[in-house]
């Protein structure tokens, strides 16, 4: 089941094209990226404060924390660095490596222009995909921005993509996170103030800047408009990324994507949530944990909790093995569930206990989103834990939630 | 009269500020390796899980309690136990 590498990346557009303009024909070169969009404006730092303010942007490598905020906490002078994270470790998100790979100039615009207006001297940008760091290589030799860029290539290992394992990788140093929980605002490469966000979130500055917060605004929820890019997986005829407007139903995009509208989805990855149907769901930050905008749908016709116990397996095995809980608390809860899915009432008591367990124990999110997908895998599918408890649900586990690199 | 109550009030304010100065456990995952010997120090702050890490109750450490819990610091064989102030 490891097609994910080898799936052509598709694009599709529900409503205006924002980040995905001018891309039918492939990816933009500089010449098409300016016939597309026009050339990058110069914009202050006090712009860049109002325009994200203006339209409430939110960054778009799953925590939601909103871009003006993070501008707000930088100091006035020193800033080191404007820090791209493409290492898009969120194993189903395509989003990333999609706009590295066919829009660069749109990312390079967000953080060129960002970075000028912040007096940084230099953009970093952390890639783990192959294509993805060719297209951006190309794309600056293509441009002269009078600032030093450098691409530097990550692990593709889950923890590697969290934001101070990236920095460690820009440093030299080894792709975990540090057991000391500090903010890239104030201390971050090389301990000095950088701002740190997802590619998409510098396409989205570099579209802002251009369109201004009232054009910007005519599409999506009030309280953050505009567009979002979605990775839609799983058991749906049309997996790919989708651009869509912010606070789209979710219904909308399943049946865009031609998934089935009754079975269960998980939003938001292997740190998500599950939801036993689509029904009345928007896709709007922070209410609705969109994370880096993943969706997976499920049919009917396959064991949701084995699907859950083979990502539940692929989980366990990306945790750095730096904490205690994690390494062990991740495969306990494997266990928990092998035992839970042969009919062991004791698996889900110690699943229970595992879950309580592991949360906040760890020096990344990683052991507190892996509970928060099985908890809410325990949740949703309580009927099949019935099942299973009482002799099996009758069902195959068909493999439909992608696993980079299969079980061990 | 009014100098006294204010004077009053100040060193009050001040001591307000002392005690109010909340001081929480803090543990570095990456370095501890579940000796335990924080739970033996501070069996009232935490409890070791089944793996041997140390859970945290997560209520601040009362002034009474600030010497054994630098104490418990300092033991830490993995420097993994720290004490933070908010």
């Amino acid at each position: 089941m490891t097609i994910l590498q080898e799936t052509p990346l598709q694009l599709r557009v529900i409503g205006e094209p924002r980040l995905l303009a001018g891309l039918r024909e492939g990816r933009a070169d500089l010449q098409r990226h300016l016939w597309t969009h026009g050339a990058a404006p110069e914009l202050t730092r006090a712009d860049y404060a109002d325009l994200t303010t203006a339209v409430g942007l939110r960054g778009r490598g799953g925590a939601a924390f909103p871009v003006a905020l993070k501008l707000a906490d930088l100091p006035q002078r020193g800033i080191e660095a404007v820090v791209v994270n493409g290492s898009e470790s969120e194993p189903v998100s395509r989003k990333d490596r999609l706009l590295l790979t066919m829009a660069p100039h749109l990312v390079l615009d967000g953080a060129v222009g960002l970075a000028k207006a912040l007096n940084a001297p230099q953009v970093l940008i952390a890639v783990h995909d192959g294509a993805a760091a060719t297209s951006i290589r190309a794309a600056i030799q293509e441009r002269q921005d009078h600032l030093r860029i450098e691409v530097t290539d990550t692990p593709g290992r889950f923890v590697a993509g969290e934001a101070r394992a990236v920095l460690s990788v820009l440093e030299g140093g080894p792709a975990v996170p540090p057991g000391r929980r500090v903010l890239p605002t104030r201390k971050g490469y090389h301990k000095r103030p950088t701002f740190l966000s997802n590619v998409e979130t510098f396409a989205q500055l570099a579209v802002l800047a251009r369109l201004g917060s009232h054009q910007f605004s005519s599409t999506g929820l009030i309280s953050e408009p505009g567009t979002q890019l979605l990775t839609v997986d799983g058991a749906v005829q049309r997996p790919g990324v989708i651009e869509a407007p912010t606070g789209i139903p979710l219904e909308t995009v399943l049946q865009y994507a031609g998934a089935p509208t009754d079975g269960p989805v998980l939003i938001g990855g292997y740190h998500g949530q599950w939801l036993p149907r689509p029904d009345g769901i928007k896709l709007s930050r922070p209410e609705v944990p969109v994370g880096a905008g993943i969706v997976l749908a499920l049919t009917a016709d396959t064991c949701p909790l084995g699907e859950v116990h083979r990502v539940a397996q692929w989980l366990a095995s990306q945790s750095a093995g730096q904490c205690g809980p994690c390494l062990f608390g991740l495969g306990a809860l494997v266990d928990d569930f092998s035992r839970l899915l042969s009919g062991d009432p004791a698996g889900w008591h110690d699943a229970q206990r595992h879950l309580g367990l592991v949360p906040g124990r760890g020096a990344c999110a990683h052991p507190d989103g892996s509970a928060r997908f099985l908890a809410s895998a325990l949740e949703v599918f309580g009927e099949d834990v019935r099942q299973h408890l009482a002799g099996g649900c009758g069902r195959a586990v068909r493999g439909l939630l992608p696993v980079p690199g299969g079980i061990r | 009269m009014s100098a006294g109550r204010h004077s009053a009030v100040a060193v009050n304010e001040a001591w307000k500020e002392e005690v109010e100065q909340v001081h929480k456990l803090e543990i570095d995952w990456t370095r501890c390796d579940g000796h335990g010997l924080c739970a033996t120090l501070l069996a009232d702050e935490l409890v070791l899980d089944e793996w041997g890490f140390p859970v945290l109750r997560g209520r601040p450490i009362t002034p009474g309690e600030l010497t054994n819990a630098r104490r418990a610091v300092l033991a830490c064989p993995a420097l993994a136990l720290r004490l933070t102030e908010q």
